[in-house]
């Protein structure tokens, strides 16, 4: 029996793909071990790591405005105190040039504190 | 995050994607359960060889981890970018190995009750695998994956990134080509 008298539309394809839809390769646990690794490998490699918490000076940063009004604040700072150190009397002797008209006097502690020398 | 276990089986490929993405625990070894062994079985057929297979399927999950991050929701199935990649690794592995022996078909799963049926289907699946074998590879994996892993034509299309009409094509030649193979050993497979 050479069967060349079948002609192909006799062959029922259907069983045999059926057939083959039942018969499946078993994962193996290996297998499924080496995926479960290299999930596992490829999740650490980029999970980032959760946020540390600000603390107060952080905290109290950001409120001001951060480290853009941080700088200028600073910078006023470092300016009045040089400027109060160097040239004291600068300050004086511009507001009394200037105000002739002024009686007020802006510094008081001032006099109190050279009369007294 | 992590998901209860309850949750996972109501949950989508995708979402299961973007949940490991996110560093679930459980979402990979989840969407390993449900991909891995049709993808196996496919580059299984492909193949003719599972150790082959085995090292195709790891080296497709591997990528699919890798591309989660990037992975976009509602795009498209994660099993079809799967045997999508998978299809082209086997094709690189047939490109660089042509010829293989009958003794690496993979052993069948005995299900059936009688010793003379389970040889006639051992039979029938051994004419299968070197049956298709001869066609030529896209005619094949149309074929697979249409008529034994039962895709819809459009996700065949996407997969080997041709039209539907080409994946119409292919497995129509590719039946054609099976059955002509298979005519003259009718009788004896039973079929």
């Amino acid at each position: 029996m050479t069967g060349s008298d079948h002609t192909p539309d006799d062959v029922d394809l259907d069983l045999l793909f059926a057939e083959a839809k039942t018969v499946q390769p078993v994962v193996s646990d290996g297998l499924l071990a080496r995926i479960a690794e290299d999930a596992v490998e490829q999740q650490q490699k980029r999970t980032p790591h959760a946020p540390q918490p600000r603390g107060v000076l952080h905290q109290l940063l950001d409120a001001l405005g951060g480290w853009p009004t941080l700088g200028g604040l600073a910078a006023t700072a470092v300016t009045g105190v040089y400027i109060g150190f160097v040239q004291p009397e600068l300050i004086g002797d511009t507001l009394v040039e200037d105000a002739e008209f002024v009686s007020a006097d802006l510094w008081p502690g001032d006099d109190l504190f050279f009369e007294e020398g | 995050m992590e998901m209860a276990l309850d949750q996972v089986s109501e949950t989508s490929d995708d979402a299961l994607l973007v949940l490991y993405a996110n560093g679930d625990p459980v979402a990979a070894s989840e969407l390993t359960a449900r991909l891995a062994p049709r993808l196996l079985s496919f580059c299984n057929r492909m193949l003719r060889d599972l150790a082959e297979a085995e090292d195709v399927v790891q080296e497709a999950m591997l990528r699919l981890w890798k591309m989660a991050p990037e992975w976009v929701p509602g795009a498209a199935k994660p099993s079809t970018w799967l045997f999508r990649v998978a299809s082209n690794l086997c094709t690189d592995r047939l490109r660089k190995k042509r010829g293989v022996g009958l003794d690496q078909i993979a052993e069948p799963i005995d299900d059936t009750p009688g010793a003379e049926a389970r040889l006639m289907q051992a039979e029938r699946l051994s004419a299968l695998d070197m049956a298709l074998e001869t066609l030529p590879e896209r005619q094949r994996q149309a074929v697979v994956l249409r008529h034994i892993e039962g895709m819809s034509n459009p996700e065949i299309a996407q997969i080997l990134d041709i039209s539907v009409e080409a994946v119409e094509s292919l497995t129509a030649r590719g039946k054609r080509a099976l059955a002509t193979e298979l005519a003259s050993r009718k009788e004896e497979l039973g079929l």
